[in-house]
Formats: C-alpha cells, structure tokens, sequence
C-alpha cells in the first residue's frame, strides 16, 4: 500500500530526513518509535505534504502511484489520514460544517443529511462523546484528551484506508486512552486500514496485535524488529547499540 | 437592560436624546446622539455618515455595528464618568477607504472594551482603520481595551492603526492588533481532512465572521450578517 524509499526531505535547507526507507502492506500496522527530535512527526506530516517541507531525494509510493507532488487536498482523498498530534482550534468551523464538506466535495455528491446525523450519533456513542461534539467548533476549547476524540470522530466519517496516528496517546489519561484504543481497535477490525503508529509509549500498542516496529534516530531507520523490540525499548530505553553507534560515530 | 424595548430610530443631525433602551440606529445624514442610562444599540447599513456619541454619567452601553464601508466614516465615543462601553464594530470594506474610531475617555471609573473586525469586500480594495484611544489627564480607574482584528483574503491590503494617548498613570490600558492573511496551518488541516484549498479558505473567511456574530448581543444583527455572510 504504501512505499517510502530513499527519501531526504529539507526544512528551510536543513536536512531533516535521510535515506528514509518503510513499506507498509494492506492491513499492516507498523509503528516508529524514537527519541525526541528525531523526524517522527516529520514524517507524518510529510506523508500528507506539508508544506513546510521538501522532498528532495526519493519518493512516496501510494497505491502504486507517487503522491510526493500531490497537495494535501488529493492525498486525504486518496484516503490517506493524518491523525494530529496537537490538532489546531478553528474558531467558527463546527466539526460537521468541515465534516459534510469534506464529504461532499470528495463524493461530488450531496450529503444526504439524515445519514449522516445517524453516523455522527453512532461515531459518538463508539468514542464516547456527546452528541453536541458534532457541532462544536473545529478543536475549539477542547481539553488535549477532547482534541484526540474529536479527531478519531473525524476518522470515523472520512473512512480512510490509511492511517497515521502521530502521538494519539500523548496528554491522555488512563481511560481516554482505553476508549481511544478500543476505538481504533474497532475501527481496524471493520476497515482493516493499514495503520502507521507513531509514538513514545507502549501503552497504546496494547489495544494492537501483530505490528512491526521501527526505531528512528537522525532521520533514518536504524532498527526494525517485532514486538519484542517494544520490550527492549521498555527496558534499556532507546539507547540501543544501534542509537549508541550512531552517536559515537559523530 | 430594557431589552424588551426596541425602537427603530431615525437620527438627525442635531443632538438626539436617548434613554434607557433598544434602538435600531438609521441615520442618512451625519449625526450626534447623546445617551443616558442602559442602551442597547445597534445598526446594520450600507451608508457611512459620521457619527457622534456622547454618554451621561452613569451610561451602560451595549453596541453592535456592521458598517459596510463604501466611503471614509467617523465613530467617535465621549466617555464620561462610570460609564460601561461594550461595543463590537464588523466593517466589510469595499473599495479606499479610511476609518477612525475615536473613544474620548474624560471622566473617572469607565470601562471600554472594543472589538473590531476587518475584511476587505472586494479585491484591490484598502481599508485603513484607525482606533484612537484617548485618555485625558486627571482621570482615574478607567479601563479600555482594544481588539482589533483583519482578515486579508485576496490582493487587498488592511491598515490599522491602534493608537493610545494617555495622559494619566492611573488608567489600564491594553490594544491588541492581528493583520493576516489565511493561517497556513488552518488551510493545512482543512485540506489534510480532503477539503479543496479554495473551500478552506472559504471556511475560514466564513469562521473570521462567525467568531464575531459569536460576540453580537443582538438577534436581529447575527441575522443580518448570517443572511448576507
């Protein structure tokens, strides 16, 4: 589904991203772990053409199909989703304003809106919000716990085949995070995304089975491995002999 | 506030005397009002005539105006003492075109607190917006507050110039002024969740309106806007 080869990607002429390489199969969940600074965050944004950054060397394949010159408008329609981190507050645009737009331009259709009512209560009741949730502004006043339900509703109605969760578990306590795993888990058993993890923690992981995880360092993969991998990294940290390698050779 | 109360006034050019109450302003020439006791006012027109209010002691003052600016315009406020000012001011700029606000702070123990909002109607158009607070000297425990915002959306420009002259120590004041064109981060996450660029932006030009109808205390001007946004 998704192919990342050789990919070097600058910010204002600084190398950020280097020989960047992943393949993600249909249905696969893979997850990037690494310290701080390191590209993670980067890379989910490149994936959905930010444009703060360039890709100079390399290149996305989506599909079968380079999405590195695509905008972010053509890639999300591609059905590729970038779950934020820190989701931005707009105020003045309610989540269903944005939500039946989307919808409607990318079906080029209009939004039948009794369906889509009875979607948003049954996306609420699956994530645990209220029904006023849907009219609500974009992230507005919302707690960091509320942001990340408010972009798992978001998930639930665009219905991508490809997910990016850049830091879902961050600022979550111990039941927004059950009810946001349970909740992606229910979504990967109806849709079976592919789905691309990008975190700290393993505390997430324990809503997932069958992932593969990648250790990033510098802007490049250094490490891959399955689920014991996550436990190495419980114990000894991301100080592997990889990372350590790498920085007695600078 | 007798806000049941709702008088739709037509204003002359000599000193209009109004009490405690509701008022639709219509005024077709430029006009002086002098209010004195709860007021609620506001206007919604195409026409700008300068206009001149004086408050009485003891005035509160609750304003919502949406000047669609088709030529230089005057609003100027004397504030006299224990006066409260809520005021909210959209102006939809359409072609060159200068206005000033001017809050007159004369008397002791008043609160302003303005909100202004700035977008341009067409492209190629210029608004330059000038709020001068001015305080004068021997006042005390006044408070005024500015908040003034633009939205340049197409090849147009906005200019606004938040001035303070302020003669006395014992005063608090603050202004806050924001020029932008879209936020690229906004256009970014609306785009990422498979919106067009060309309806973000739309979005966001209608959420610059929306956060200020958020503000207006009266149903017929959210109205108004909602219906002509």
């Amino acid at each position: 589904m998704l192919k990342i080869t050789n990919l070097e990607v600058k910010a204002e002429d600084k190398t950020i991203i280097n020989n960047f390489n992943l393949s993600i199969g249909d249905g696969e969940i893979h997850v990037l772990m690494g310290p701080n600074g390191t590209g993670k965050s980067t890379i989910c944004k490149v994936l959905l053409s930010h444009p703060d950054y360039t890709i100079t060397n390399g290149d996305i394949i989506f599909d079968n199909e380079s999405i590195k010159n695509l905008d972010p408008t053509s890639i999300s329609r591609k059905g590729i989703f970038l779950l934020n981190q820190n989701p931005i507050e707009v105020e003045g645009i309610t989540n269903a304003e944005m939500l039946r737009n989307a919808l409607s331009e990318r079906t080029n259709s209009h939004i039948d809106i009794f369906s889509f009512n009875k979607k948003l209560n049954e996306v609420c009741e699956i994530i645990n919000i209220p029904k006023s949730f849907v009219h609500r502004d974009l992230n507005f006043n919302m707690s960091g716990g509320e942001k990340k339900k408010n972009e798992l509703l978001h998930l639930f109605i665009l219905e991508p085949k490809f997910i990016i969760l850049d830091e879902i578990d961050s600022g979550l306590d111990i039941d927004a995070l059950k009810t946001v795993g349970l909740a992606l888990n229910k979504y990967y058993e109806k849709y079976k995304p592919s789905i691309l993890i990008v975190t700290h923690h393993a505390d997430i992981l324990k809503y997932f089975t069958n992932y593969q995880v990648h250790i990033m360092h510098h802007g490049t993969i250094i490490e891959n491995g399955d689920e014991s991998l996550i436990k190495k990294i419980e114990i000894e940290g991301f100080r592997t002999p990889a990372i350590n390698g790498t920085e007695e050779n600078e | 506030m007798g806000l049941k109360k709702m008088n739709k006034l037509l204003l002359v050019e000599n000193i209009n005397k109004i009490s405690t109450g509701t008022y639709e302003l219509e005024y077709n020439k430029d006009s002086n009002i002098e209010l004195n006791g709860d007021i609620s006012l506001f206007n919604y027109d195409t026409k700008n005539y300068n206009l001149n209010i004086n408050l009485l002691d003891n005035t509160i003052l609750k304003g919502d105006f949406v000047s669609i600016a088709q030529k230089d315009f005057n609003l100027t406020l004397n504030i006299n003492n224990n006066n409260q000012v809520l005021l909210n001011y959209l102006i939809i700029n359409e072609g060159q075109n200068k206005i000033n606000i001017t809050l007159n702070i004369t008397g002791n123990s008043s609160y302003i607190n303005i909100i202004v909002r700035v977008i341009n109607k067409t492209k190629d158009s210029n608004a330059d917006i000038i709020c001068d607070g001015i305080i004068k000297e021997n006042t005390h425990d006044n408070e005024l507050l500015q908040d003034l915002k633009g939205l340049i959306t197409n090849n147009d420009t906005i200019k606004i110039s938040p001035n303070m002259l302020i003669n006395t120590n014992e005063v608090l004041a603050n202004h806050k002024v924001t020029i932008s064109s879209y936020n690229p981060t906004e256009l970014f996450y609306l785009t990422s969740k498979g919106l067009s660029l060309k309806l973000a932006k739309k979005l966001i030009l209608s959420s610059f309106i929306t956060s200020f109808i958020n503000e207006i205390y009266h149903e017929k001007i959210k109205t108004e806007v909602k219906i002509n946004e």
